[in-house]
């Protein structure tokens, strides 16, 4: 690569936000919210956790480790997080962190479509401000701070 | 006084530790692929990191925090916090990652923060 041409063209790069990425942000916004509904039901189905007499702990224990929901919500959740960490090690947190409100846009959707929720009027209201902001964020460049690449080298 | 105190932690240590986790991840440097080997070398230099650490603590002590927040209060507790972490992420981001937010992303980060306080309000 041309040496003179080679740091403008990595700075151009990382104006428009890149397909990784945002295929990264849409796992993001899915496996998050899907770990925590996961968790939730399967630490409901266990109930009020006991740690005392220790016997009621240990068998709180048990039931929260033959829990398939919880081991799909941890799981959700690791994937979450590593998308998390690789999306951070190419975009902004001042990115990021707007542009992942499309959560709320999605638990919502997935209440509505799958569960057949009522979603009030309100809550579509934020949800399209939600949408617009999401809108603006990504027409910003993802990354202004310069980094190094954590390649095979 | 002990509800404030409840209130900042949350705010602080959630949003600082995002923070932290995003302060390591640009240490780190970027991710090539998605090849498997290639995200676990990713990840294995993250947790290399002190600020990872830093951050997952935090984050941990801001999680405990809400829990303890939402036992006490009801939901309507979560609406200024939420927005708030919003407006400390993207200041955060400019002091402590050095990151240049414009008048564009803070129009976002508005807009967002507001979007996201309706949808609790809606949802309660």
């Amino acid at each position: 690569m041309d040496e003179a041409t080679a740091p403008e063209e990595s700075l151009k790069s990382h104006r428009t936000l890149k397909p990784k990425t945002f295929l990264m942000i849409l796992v993001m916004v899915v496996c998050g919210p899907l770990g925590n509904v996961l968790l939730g039901k399967g630490m409901k189905h266990v109930g009020a956790v006991g740690i005392w007499p220790v016997s009621h702990l240990f068998s709180s224990l048990a039931s929260i480790l033959v829990n398939p929901s919880i081991w799909m919500g941890i799981s959700s959740l690791i994937v979450f997080f590593v998308a998390y960490m690789l999306v951070l090690s190419w975009a902004d947190y001042s990115f990021v962190q707007p542009v992942s409100a499309l959560a709320y846009a999605v638990v919502a959707l997935l209440s509505f479509l799958v569960l057949g929720e009522h979603v009030s009027p309100l809550r579509w209201v934020g949800i399209a401000i939600i949408c617009l902001g999401v809108f603006v964020v990504s027409h910003t460049s993802p990354q202004t701070t310069n980094r190094e690449t954590a390649g095979r080298t | 006084m002990a509800n404030f105190i409840l209130f900042s932690v949350i705010v602080l240590a959630g949003t600082g530790g995002e923070l932290c986790v995003s302060r390591a991840m640009k240490q780190v440097g970027e991710a090539t692929s998605f090849h498997p080997a290639d995200i676990i070398r990713v990840v294995l230099r993250a947790l290399h990191q002190p600020w990872m650490w830093v951050g997952v603590t935090m984050m941990a002590l801001a999680f405990f925090a809400l829990l303890g927040a939402l036992s006490r209060f009801n939901v309507s507790f979560v609406v200024p916090v939420t927005a708030l972490s919003y407006i400390a992420g993207a200041l955060g981001g400019v002091i402590f990652l050095r990151e240049r937010v414009g008048f564009w992303r803070w129009m976002g980060v508005l807009l967002v923060a507001i979007g996201v306080t309706l949808v609790i309000v809606g949802k309660s």
